[in-house]
């Protein structure tokens, strides 16, 4: 092959008066590749703690009540959304690693790894600190459609009809019974009797978040058969 | 390029372009032939089309120098920059990659007969056009990755660090390039 024409490349530097971009430029820019990716791994540690959470805080054996079959009460009660977000997270982290420097070296399988355990690690550090419930709260207060797209606990014990009910206790009653306002604002009178299962706790308080479960004796009016912490 | 500069390794010789862009010139003679063959490898269609993705090329170099990692061969640094460029002019410009002359299909055909079975023996024009139609009748990721390994000679070490890919990766598109080649040029394997 012949050789090429002699390229004047410097003399085309010096035309257009360039000068190569500075050190701090690419340092920069390798600093916002790495920010990203560690980024998108504790988001996905967020989601991993939030996943938690969703499947700790369930009643799984309430799902009879419910009319559900078992298999049914867990395909609805997956966290979908956050498992979504935490595959999506750990693609962003992905790519965003294999844009660093040398983070192209390492094979797909061994970033996704390392991505998943960095996550895993860090929702685990974050259920530990109870930054769990914190997050999942705080969506539910704060971003209305959360509640429509994650699984929520009160929305299984709203159904006093089948037998589930919960709400805040407002007034107790010398053991017979205690009145309760549900999550809608209803006002109910919850009758207590010798069978029905307090959890081992000697006493119920106002103020107390509670769940039950029972029959309804008549229109706003409870029997409960067991009265349960709402975080237990 | 005098003695004193061609004794000059080119981690050297890009300290010194950072100081005086003069000193670019011996890194431009130093590579542009082989980075000419290698465009055109890739299937530039003209040899002006290759330079003046070169000259864009070794700018775009020249801008980025001090993005250079000297854990990485210059070489190889320089040739994913043309690599890049390379790709990017044909996407641009809507081209279709022509397909390999004949020096360069009887190189690929020396460098890759044992490893593709293929029978040298042959009337060797016959070869060349069977090779120059397989080549392109496979997918650009397997073509450019055969080009790297049977052409431009590079190791899988460097054709990873050309192309940004893993060394698995690297291994697994030399693989399936080869078997798509062999397909395509109706061999047994």
């Amino acid at each position: 092959m012949t050789q090429p024409e002699k390229l004047d490349i410097v003399g085309r530097i010096s035309r257009l008066g360039i000068s190569p971009k500075p050190r701090w430029y690419f340092l920069l820019k390798d600093g916002a590749l790495w920010s990203l990716a560690i980024a998108a791994t504790v988001l996905g540690g967020l989601a991993v703690a939030t996943s938690i959470f969703i499947l700790t805080d369930h009643d799984w054996d309430v799902f009879h009540y419910l009319d559900r079959s078992l298999l049914m009460h867990v395909l609805m009660s997956l966290p979908y959304l956050w498992v979504i977000l935490l595959a999506l997270l750990l693609l962003l982290a992905r790519y965003n690693f294999s844009q660093t420097r040398h983070g192209y070296r390492r094979e797909t399988w061994q970033v996704i790894l390392a991505s998943i355990l960095a996550s895993l690690a860090l929702g685990l550090m974050l259920v530990a600190l109870g930054f769990d419930s914190k997050v999942h709260n705080l969506l539910l207060k704060q971003l209305p459609f959360y509640g429509r797209l994650v699984y929520n606990k009160d929305d299984i014990w709203i159904f006093p009809d089948k037998g589930l009910l919960s709400g805040f206790i407002i007034t107790t009653d010398d053991g017979r019974g205690f009145s309760l306002k549900d999550p809608v604002g209803a006002d109910w009178r919850i009758i207590l009797n010798d069978d029905t299962d307090l959890c081992q706790r000697p006493h119920i308080w106002p103020g107390e978040h509670v769940k039950l479960i029972g029959h309804v004796l008549q229109p706003h009016v409870f029997d409960a058969e067991s009265v349960r912490p709402w975080g237990e | 390029m005098d003695q004193g500069t061609a004794a000059k390794t080119d981690q050297e010789l890009v300290r010194e372009t950072l100081q005086d862009p003069k000193a670019y010139a011996a890194l431009v003679e130093r590579y542009q032939a082989a980075l000419l063959r290698y465009i055109l490898r890739l299937g530039c269609p003209s040899r002006d089309d290759a330079q003046d993705v070169l000259q864009e090329a070794l700018l775009k170099a020249y801008l980025n120098l001090n993005d250079y990692d000297q854990d990485l061969k210059f070489s190889s640094w320089l040739y994913r920059i043309v690599h890049n460029e390379t790709i990017s002019h044909f996407r641009k410009n809507r081209i279709r990659p022509r397909t390999a002359e004949t020096e360069d299909q009887m190189l690929f055909m020396e460098n890759s007969a044992s490893e593709l079975d293929l029978n040298t023996e042959a009337d060797r024009r016959l070869l060349g056009e069977r090779l120059e139609r397989a080549l392109a009748g496979i997918e650009g990721k397997y073509r450019q990755v055969l080009i790297l390994r049977y052409m431009e000679q590079k190791s899988y070490e460097e054709i990873s660090d050309i192309l940004r890919l893993p060394m698995g990766s690297v291994a697994t598109l030399i693989s399936r390039g080869k078997q798509s080649l062999k397909k395509a040029f109706g061999q047994n394997i």
